[in-house]
């Protein structure tokens, strides 16, 4: 299959790659539909991340369908033909941290966790296509993907609908509302969002949907603030860092 | 039990350590890692050239002022170097690289004659240089015929 690969530093090529199969019987294989490409894949490419190897398949938000089940994965309810988001995270759902819903932290998930300790001084839950510190696992940039703990970190979505409806809930999405819920909104809440690029477009929603009396936008590129005006008409005020500032 | 790939590293002092990796990934590419291995080498000249160039001067049996070595060596190598330790992709760093190895093969050409009682040293560079020049040419040629969709 073909997949976009890590080639070195400023270096991503589209190569041939062996095909996935299931390696586990937690597992499951995706045929991706669609994945975004992450601002934080410039970390990457760029190679600000150490313990990426030559050849590592990139990407950690894509979707779906599933065309090949383990046997536990099978007998947690997943089957052949789910429509399904994969989080950048992988979760096994039975650890101390995902009882307690911190599933980012999953302590089972990251095959290279000795590593991550010794580096942060905990880890990370195992991630897609982002470097050997976080358990080095193939990404979602490419034709078919294994998924580790299948069951457990899969989102089952609906067949209908395109598939940009459901995409974002792979990263950006909850990386958003997570920074409005960071911010615990109430009712009379004026917010504002520096940055409308994705994440902050995902913000500003997220703090109107939590209850914000008012979102103000910031940035400086009007292609941004024009699609912050367009996704929340009836909030936004926008203004420019510099003007803001005089 | 599923069969584990791993990847074993190499550390500074010796010990090695082992990750566990993704049986799924590409061969790896060769001209960007040699590209990067040139920089690295340029770098290392660089240095040389810019920190001790009456050095490099009594090595070879050059006769020129060390600033001219510092200039015409060691910045030369330092830029070229520094362009590929950041983006070994960079098709015009491997060419430069290229003009400079000519033009060092003709300094190097001229310094092998009898009267140069650091002949030995000046072919021994000689030789050094054709084989670094063969590299460029081949990592030049190649990474110009990468087709990019992104710039």
């Amino acid at each position: 299959m073909k997949a976009i690969c890590w080639q070195g530093k400023k270096d991503l090529r589209c190569e041939e790659v062996p095909d996935p199969i299931i390696e586990d019987p937690k597992d499951a294989i995706i045929r991706v539909t669609s994945t975004c490409i992450c601002g934080s894949d410039l970390h990457l490419m760029n190679g600000f991340v150490p313990t990426m190897c030559v050849g590592d398949v990139m990407g950690h938000e894509p979707m779906g369908e599933v065309v090949e089940v383990g046997a536990e994965a099978k007998a947690k309810g997943l089957k052949v033909g789910d429509r399904v988001v994969v989080p950048f995270q992988m979760t096994c759902g039975e650890c101390e941290q995902c009882q307690a819903g911190n599933y980012s932290v999953c302590q089972v998930t990251n095959r290279n966790a000795d590593l991550a300790k010794a580096f942060f001084g905990d880890t990370t839950a195992g991630l897609f296509g982002y470097s050997h510190i976080t358990g080095g696992y193939a990404g979602g940039q490419a034709e078919y993907m294994r998924v580790p703990y299948a069951a457990t970190t899969l989102i089952k979505v609906p067949q209908t609908g395109a598939d940009e409806k459901y995409l974002f809930l792979s990263d950006i999405l909850p990386t958003g509302w997570q920074a409005a819920a960071f911010a615990d909104i109430k009712p009379t809440d004026t917010v504002a969002v520096w940055g409308c690029g994705p994440v902050g477009l995902f913000t500003i929603q997220s703090a109107l949907v939590q209850g914000a009396k008012r979102v103000i936008a910031i940035d400086d590129v009007p292609e941004r603030l024009a699609k912050a005006r367009a996704w929340a008409p009836r909030f936004w005020t926008a203004a420019r860092p510099r003007s803001s500032q005089r | 039990v599923p069969r584990l790939y791993t990847r074993t590293f190499r550390l500074p002092g010796g010990k090695t350590m082992t990750l566990a990796t993704d049986r799924v990934r590409a061969k790896p590419a060769v001209t960007p890692q040699v590209s990067f291995m040139l920089g690295q080498n340029a770098l290392g000249l660089g240095l040389w050239g810019l920190l001790a160039p009456k050095g490099v001067n009594r090595f070879l049996g050059l006769k020129g002022t060390p600033q001219t070595t510092q200039v015409l060596f060691g910045a030369r190598e330092m830029a070229t170097g520094m362009a590929l330790f950041s983006d070994p992709t960079k098709a015009s760093a491997l060419w430069a690289r290229v003009a400079g190895d000519v033009f060092d093969i003709a300094v190097l050409r001229g310094l092998t004659r009898p009267s140069n009682p650091k002949r030995g040293n000046a072919r021994l560079a000689l030789g050094v240089v054709l084989a670094v020049t063969a590299l460029d040419v081949i990592a030049a040629v190649r990474m110009s015929a990468v087709k990019r969709n992104c710039e």
